[in-house]
């Protein structure tokens, strides 16, 4: 087990790539959020222990999306996301971490709100009694769930077990179709700590880094599957961290273990692919989704792709200046019907969201689920 | 209340105020400087050059830097120091006591005395304004072809700034290969080619007898072989000189360099030196600094014993930059020739890149990377934590960037 804490790991990380810092200002022109006008000595001196944080710097610290299209860019090898961590982080030593975490929390869970998020859960569960049997059949008996059976497979679904979305359903329908033998892990207990760290607030992602590890142990699992990119990070973290014995898949590596059973039918239809930040960048994995999506259709590559290009579908903005996650989200959509195609698949249930909600402002290209879209070309029985 | 004075505000000098600040919150810093900009992020003056970024983006601190870190930034040369009487002197004639005093004058890069030397054109590579001279140089004469005296990691680099600004650049190496002090033959040799497929010239196994002119104008360079290579410019880039002259009249040891202990002391008492103007005492060898990350490290552990604190200077070296068109690390003993306990493993990693890890005894001790500078950092945290990696268990799995069975950073997973 790795001794150090997370934010002592992230300082210390921070610190060295401050030190090494050679001022290219190459992370800045690569950041989708930053302002031109940004400096990097004011974003150094802001980060630096002991050193002040302008209102420039501040501002920065609050749209950060965490994409990491600053990492692969820098000749030092250094990784502004991690320093722009250490930034949010000292954003709420000073008190001036802006409030709209606190709201975020307020639903979707810390411990104080233990009994709001157990109310939230209730209602979920009723409302899908009535209106969608699907979620209630396969996901309702999983949220908040103390006890779990021993079993090959975990679906991690954290807080998007609620999600509207079909993600979830259909995963766990295509699973019962293999005849896996599952487990699912979700609701607003088990909050991978994203959240927390994009507030900055690492103590709290620390605490449900330790408590999502001690969830898994439950079931023993030697897979753990999610569809989500920050829950794929917290998984790899936990498991890196508290030296635990499973592998962590995206939906993709899960599904590509199954490709000959599948079925699944060939169409000539061209599509284009959204790269996730977490997965494809920082994992370094833009294969597995490739894979997948190659026994089905032709893929046809946006402008800006792959493991150190691709750029942030603008998240849910989870309170940066809408002005930016608009812009972000936009030139995603431009980029995709660049191509050609009509269809833009992702493989991470935030982008899906993300996406969704701005489908409507640009029109001309449908943004599809990689579960549900092997869920239509499946052939099973 | 102390008294810090810090002569040089490179990166060695600026690092130093600043923690000698957070160590003492009271204490009179005073640094003196003696270029007309301030601290400035040197290593980014190829970017400068290209105009990637601007003179305003290549300062390392922002204006209000030296106010908010109380901090006196004085712009003016120091001229002699008084160990006597524990004081400098400026040569504007104004005087500054010290308790302890750190020497952090840098190098100036070296024009040997040949013939020619002196002819307008001829220049150097080291400051914003030896690079302004030789922009507005380029640009009032016209230049069109550069020769490059020097195939160090610093000729390379203004090779490449000169031909991204249109100029038929040759370089011209002594040795046999160009980088020799950072790559083995095989990372010299990928260098060299992208170079060459570039259409830049690379001469080795030449040296320069004499540089030409016309009219005080310079006009090529003659190599002892006779040949001559004609030029609108030349640019010398054989390496630098420790900053001694004010050293010279004093008590001050200087041995090609400021003699410094591993605590960063000088042999006079009070008195430290840290960056490229060291020559460090480490296990019976000297030395020199030459990076930016080092520099910066010297700078605290001066600080640190300055204040009272007991430290020794220890490193694991890491040095990571451009070198042409491609990115490169070079991290603990990464030079360390195979043989006599040494191994190498050379890992496949990506298209016209390279990834050597070095081994002694069985133990990882470094490598040298180009492209796959990542590698760099894995090898750096499993030095950092002394883990014993076994050569046989590193692989790259199909499809991935990162050495499996070696650390991966914070960034990788978050
Ligand atoms: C073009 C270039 C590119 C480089 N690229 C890289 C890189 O990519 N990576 C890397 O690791 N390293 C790089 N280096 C090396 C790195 O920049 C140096 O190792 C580092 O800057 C050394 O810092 P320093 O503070 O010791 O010295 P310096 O930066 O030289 O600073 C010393 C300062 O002291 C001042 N001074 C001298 N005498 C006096 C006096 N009597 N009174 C007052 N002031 C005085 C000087 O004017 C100077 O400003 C590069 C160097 C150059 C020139
Ligand atoms: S992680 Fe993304 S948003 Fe944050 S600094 Fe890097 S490029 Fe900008």
């Amino acid at each position: 087990m790795n001794e150090k804490t997370f934010s002592e790991e992230l300082r210390a990380w921070a610190d060295i790539n401050l030190l090494n810092c050679i001022g290219v200002d190459e992370c800045m022109k690569a950041c989708p959020v930053a302002d031109p006008s940004l400096t990097i000595n004011d974003l150094n001196e802001s980060t630096r222990d002991g050193g002040k944080v302008s209102a420039e710097s501040l501002k920065f610290a609050t749209d950060c999306v965490q994409c990491g299209r600053c990492d692969p860019v820098c000749p030092t090898g250094a990784s502004r996301s991690v320093m722009a961590l250490r930034l949010k982080e000292k954003m709420v030593d000073r008190g001036s971490a802006p409030d709209y975490h606190s709201k975020y929390f307020a639903l979707k869970g810390y411990d104080k709100s233990w009994v709001r998020r157990k109310g939230f859960s209730h209602a979920m569960k009723t409302k899908w009694k009535f209106s969608d049997r699907e979620r209630a059949r396969l996901l309702a008996k999983h949220i908040d769930k103390e006890d779990f059976a021993k079993s090959e497979y975990l679906f991690y679904f954290g807080c998007y077990i609620f999600s509207k979305e079909e993600s979830t359903v259909q995963t766990l329908a295509i699973a019962e179709k293999l005849g896996i033998d599952y487990e699912v892990l979700g609701g607003l207990t088990t909050c991978c700590g994203w959240p927390s760290l994009m507030a900055g607030r690492t103590d709290e992602a620390e605490i449900y880094h330790k408590r999502l590890s001690e969830d898994v142990k439950k079931s023993d699992p030697k897979y753990v599957v999610t569809g989500c990119a920050e829950c794929f990070s917290s998984l790899r973290k936990i498991k890196e961290k508290y030296n635990m014995a499973f592998t962590p898949l995206t939906t993709p590596m899960w599904l590509n273990m199954f490709d000959d059973k599948l079925g699944l039918l060939k169409s000539d239809e061209k599509v284009t692919y959204h790269d996730s930040c977490h997965i494809s960048r920082k994992a370094g994995l833009p294969k597995p989704a490739r894979d997948l999506l190659g026994k089905m259709n032709d893929i046809v590559e946006m402008k800006r792709s792959g493991a150190k290009d691709t750029y942030c579908c603008g998240y849910w903005g989870l309170g940066g200046d809408p002005k930016i996650i608009d812009g972000i989200a936009r030139s995603r959509f431009e980029e995709a019907k660049e191509t050609g195609a009509d269809t833009m698949i992702v493989e991470c249930i935030t982008c899906l969201e993300q996406f969704n909600g701005k489908e409507k402002e640009n029109p001309g290209v449908k943004v599809r689920d990689i579960v549900e879209f092997v869920y239509s070309r499946m052939n099973i029985e | 209340m102390k008294r810090y004075v810090i002569i040089g505000s490179g990166v060695a000098g600026v690092t130093a105020a600043e923690e000698l600040r957070r160590r003492d919150a009271d204490a009179k810093i005073t640094i003196f400087n003696n270029e007309p900009f301030p601290n400035y992020f040197r290593a980014a003056l190829a970017f400068y050059i290209k105009d990637i970024v601007s003179e305003e983006e290549l300062f390392g601190k922002p204006p209000e830097w030296a106010v908010d870190n109380h901090i006196h930034l004085v712009n003016d040369k120091v001229h002699v120091i008084k160990i006597g009487e524990k004081e400098i002197v400026t040569e504007k004639g104004y005087v500054e006591p010290y308790d302890a005093l750190l020497i952090a004058t840098g190098a100036s890069a070296f024009k040997p005395p040949v013939n020619g030397a002196s002819l307008d054109g001829v220049m150097t590579y080291r400051t914003l304004v030896c690079v302004n001279r030789t922009l507005d140089f380029i640009r009032k004469r016209r230049a069109k072809t550069a020769v490059l005296v020097g195939g160090g990691i610093l000729g390379i680099e203004m090779a490449e700034n000169l031909h991204s600004l249109g100029l038929d650049v040759t370089v011209l190496e002594r040795g046999s290969r160009i980088v020799e002090l950072l790559f083995d033959e095989t990372g010299s040799s990928i260098v060299k080619s992208e170079m060459e497929r570039d259409g830049v010239t690379v001469m080795t196994s030449v040296e320069t007898d004499e540089i030409t002119g016309e009219n005080g104008i310079v006009t090529g360079v003659t190599l002892k072989s006779g040949e001559t290579i004609p030029a609108d410019l030349v640019i010398f880039a054989i390496g630098v000189r420790p900053v001694t002259t004010i050293l010279e009249n004093t008590l001050i040891k200087v041995d090609r360099g400021l003699v410094v202990d591993e605590r960063m002391k000088t042999n006079v008492d009070g008195v430290y030196g840290a960056g490229d103007v060291t020559l460090r005492h480490e296990n019976g060898e000297m030395k020199p600094c030459r990076t930016w990350l080092t520099a910066a490290r010297q700078g605290i552990t001066a600080a640190i014993n300055m204040t009272g604190g007991d430290e020794k200077f220890t490193e694991i070296f890491f040095n990571a930059s451009h070198v042409y068109k491609s990115f490169y690390a070079i991290v603990g003993k990464f030079n360390s020739a195979e043989g006599d306990g040494v191994s190498h493993l050379v890992l496949p990693c990506c298209e016209g890149g390279y990834s050597k890890l070095v081994f002694e005894n069985k133990k990882l001790v470094g490598g040298q990377f180009i492209g796959a500078i990542r590698h760099a950092w894995q090898v750096y945290h499993a030095l950092e934590q002394n883990l014993d990696i076994d050569p046989a268990t590193l692989s790259i799995p199909e499809g991935e960037e990162l050495i499996k069975g070696l650390p991966a950073l914070p960034n990788h997973i978050i």
